[in-house]
């Protein structure tokens, strides 16, 4: 399941992205330079956004399903390797502990948890307070370590792994100080390696991947895909010539022998439509939330997913990349937004400004130049996604060709798009 | 042979060479694994099963032909160390020890780094598989193609395809003669000649070789393929 995004918005007069030799980055496409922003930078500021539908203030309601992350994916599969339940419980609460906290579980904790009985105490024991974010790859790290270090107590305490076996206290004792200072978990790398593993997991690499080290089974894959915006039409830009006045000398022309321009220089200026491109692998985004493996998504707990979702589309439709704030205060909000959920190959529909759209009524002809590309597109492969179409001006071209009865507003595609996360 | 093509159009692509330094350049033509993952990746293979990244890539014969030449493009990215999400104490392994940097200039501060892109291009690669009546077929791949398990890309995440990468089905004598079939180009075409990239004998003159065979389990590319550039026009029907 995919959902795509289309935008359109206007930036004129800004420096959004900047080459090394400080002009705004650029495509060449279709016979014509565009200007561009790159992926990173639309990521950069999507990411760290602080205001309203911010990523990071999301509250997300206690009773969701990753505070029991450690119960369900390391402890259950454990017991159903067939590793017996008491030690699972022990190992899982242990790691748990490395993890969550940094330190080692508490030889009380670890020996209620060997002998709880009721589903309560396991789950008081395992869950953690606040949401956890591990990934498949975490998990598997996970679920690999507490499987060896329970192999190795295995020869020493048997007694666990018999049928009837019934340990004594001391054996439980015994049992449950081998495990939580098992070396397996206390070794320095291990403690720094399984710390990393807590700092580096979490809804950003959830989102938009982690790529730290050369292990590739450890690396976290983006859900999110972002192409490089670009104009939908030739690059428009100025050379802004600037100078910075020096008041005290400017005040004092006869002392200072000058005028008072105390530094001069220029920079460069654009202003463009600018055409964004965004695909969400929604299985991927489960699996990354809720450390499931990829092809259990559907079967996970969608509620962080979809309020993920939800914020992100608001993000993609208000917030710009923002740079030179003081001086150019880039803000603008899409005019044009389509979101498309559906199975087949997701493909941006960048060619349909291939032909570089004119430059008067920009807004418009890009908006005409899209609905001709879809009905060319939709002629040649069919469509089977699910479509919404929020935008302003002359919309009925694009609404006929994306087969759509009307516009919607950015909440409502938003809206829509946390439906489709949590319904798949 | 049976031929499945693919289609790579896109505003940017990147087919990416050995990155030395900070530098990652592009070759002109997609590597075999770069084939292989794309494949990989809509089968909905995972990091972790390498023999059926292996495997796949055994059996793939391709060629390549170029559509539409578009420009290099040089990207300028930074990248700042000093932010917590690049702390290399978080840069755990599978292996229980963290993957830090070495020390020295550029383990901190604010990286550089240039990366190349394909902008405006557009190829078609004509494929067959070695072996083709094991799994994956040649038609288990075109249905992964048109309902992948992840969102495709061409080379790199960002380079998102403007059209869908399956381009259609043919039987042809050989990949050149597949390449050559009026049927499977774009739309918009120009008269050519085309350039193309196949597989060739190491005795043959033209032919160069190329490390683009990967070794999925160690994550490197090893050994030698030989490779030759040439060209073919559209066939007129007869």
């Amino acid at each position: 399941m995919f959902l795509q995004f289309h935008t359109l918005t206007s930036y004129p007069g800004t420096l959004l992205n900047r080459d090394d030799a400080g002009f705004a980055k650029r495509l060449p496409f279709g016979g014509s330079t565009r200007i561009r922003v790159s992926s990173q930078c639309l990521k950069y500021h999507w990411r760290n956004f602080d205001g309203e539908n911010a990523l990071y203030r999301m509250d997300v309601p206690k009773s969701l399903r990753s505070r029991e992350t450690f119960r369900r994916r390391i402890a259950q599969p454990l017991i159903d390797d067939g590793y017996p339940e008491p030690l699972v419980y022990a190992v899982t609460l242990s790691l748990k502990e490395r993890v969550v906290s940094g330190g080692t579980a508490n030889k009380s904790d670890v020996k209620k948890a060997i002998q709880a009985e009721e589903p309560k105490e396991i789950s008081e024991a395992l869950d953690t307070n606040q949401v956890t974010i591990l990934g498949a790859p975490e998990m598997n790290y996970l679920h690999d370590l507490a499987a060896d270090v329970l192999d190795s107590v295995e020869d020493e305490f048997s007694v666990f792994w018999e049928d009837n076996g019934e340990p004594d206290s001391d054996a439980v004792g015994d049992a449950a100080d081998a495990i939580r200072k098992s070396d397996l978990l206390k070794a320095k790398d291990v403690k720094k390696n399984l710390k990393g593993l807590s700092l580096a997991s979490g809804l950003d690499a959830a989102l938009f991947g982690r790529m730290a080290t050369s292990d590739v089974l450890a690396r976290g894959d983006a859900a999110i895909h972002v192409a490089h915006a670009f104009t939908t039409h030739k690059g428009e830009a100025e050379s802004d010539y600037f100078s910075a006045v020096d008041e005290l000398r400017r005040d004092e022309p006869e002392e200072s022998g000058e005028m008072g321009a105390g530094h001069i220089n220029s920079q460069e200026l654009t202003s463009g439509l600018f055409y964004s491109y965004v695909v969400i692998d929604v299985s991927l985004l489960v699996s990354n939330l809720e450390g499931c493996p990829r092809e259990e998504w559907t079967e996970a707990d969608h509620t962080l997913a979809s309020s993920v979702v939800e914020r992100f589309v608001h993000l993609m439709a208000t917030v710009s990349p923002g740079a030179k704030l003081g001086s150019t205060a880039p803000y603008s909000y899409a005019q044009c937004m389509i979101g498309e959920a559906g199975t087949a190959q997701p493909r941006t529909l960048a060619n349909a400004f291939q032909t570089a759209v004119p430059r008067n009524d920009v807004l418009n002809s890009s908006m005409a130049s899209l609905a001709e590309h879809i009905e060319g597109m939709n002629g040649m492969y069919g469509s089977t996604n699910d479509v919404r179409l929020a935008a302003m001006g002359e919309t009925d071209a694009l609404a006929d060709a994306l087969g759509v009865e009307d516009t919607v507003s950015v909440p409502e595609i938003a809206e829509w798009s946390a439906g489709v996360v949590r319904g798949a | 042979m049976d031929v499945l093509f693919l289609r790579f159009d896109a505003p940017m692509m990147s087919f990416g060479g050995p990155i030395i330094d900070n530098r990652g350049v592009i070759q002109a033509y997609p590597a075999l694994s770069m084939i292989t993952g794309l494949l990989g990746n809509a089968l909905g293979v995972d990091h972790s099963e390498h023999e059926r990244l292996q495997d796949l890539q055994e059996r793939i014969r391709h060629a390549v032909r170029r559509d539409r030449e578009g420009k290099r493009l040089q990207d300028y990215q930074t990248v700042d160390f000093s932010k917590p999400y690049m702390d290399d104490a978080r840069a755990w392994t599978t292996d229980g020890r963290l993957e830090q940097r070495k020390g020295g200039s550029a383990s901190s501060g604010t990286h550089i780094r240039e990366r190349d892109y394909l902008a405006g291009a557009c190829y078609t690669i004509a494929l067959t598989l070695d072996r083709p009546s094991e799994s994956p077929t040649l038609d288990d791949l075109a249905d992964a193609l048109r309902a992948p398990a992840r969102p495709l890309f061409i080379g790199r995440k960002p380079c998102l395809p403007a059209e869908p990468l399956y381009a259609g089905r043919t039987t042809a004598e050989d990949l050149t003669a597949a390449l050559s079939d009026p049927e499977f180009f774009p739309n918009e075409r120009d008269d050519g000649p085309y350039a193309i990239w196949m597989e060739a004998d190491r005795d043959d003159p033209q032919a160069r070789p190329y490390t683009d065979r990967r070794d999925w389990q160690n994550q490197v590319h090893t050994g030698q393929r030989w490779v030759k550039e040439d060209h073919v026009e559209i066939a007129t029907s007869a």
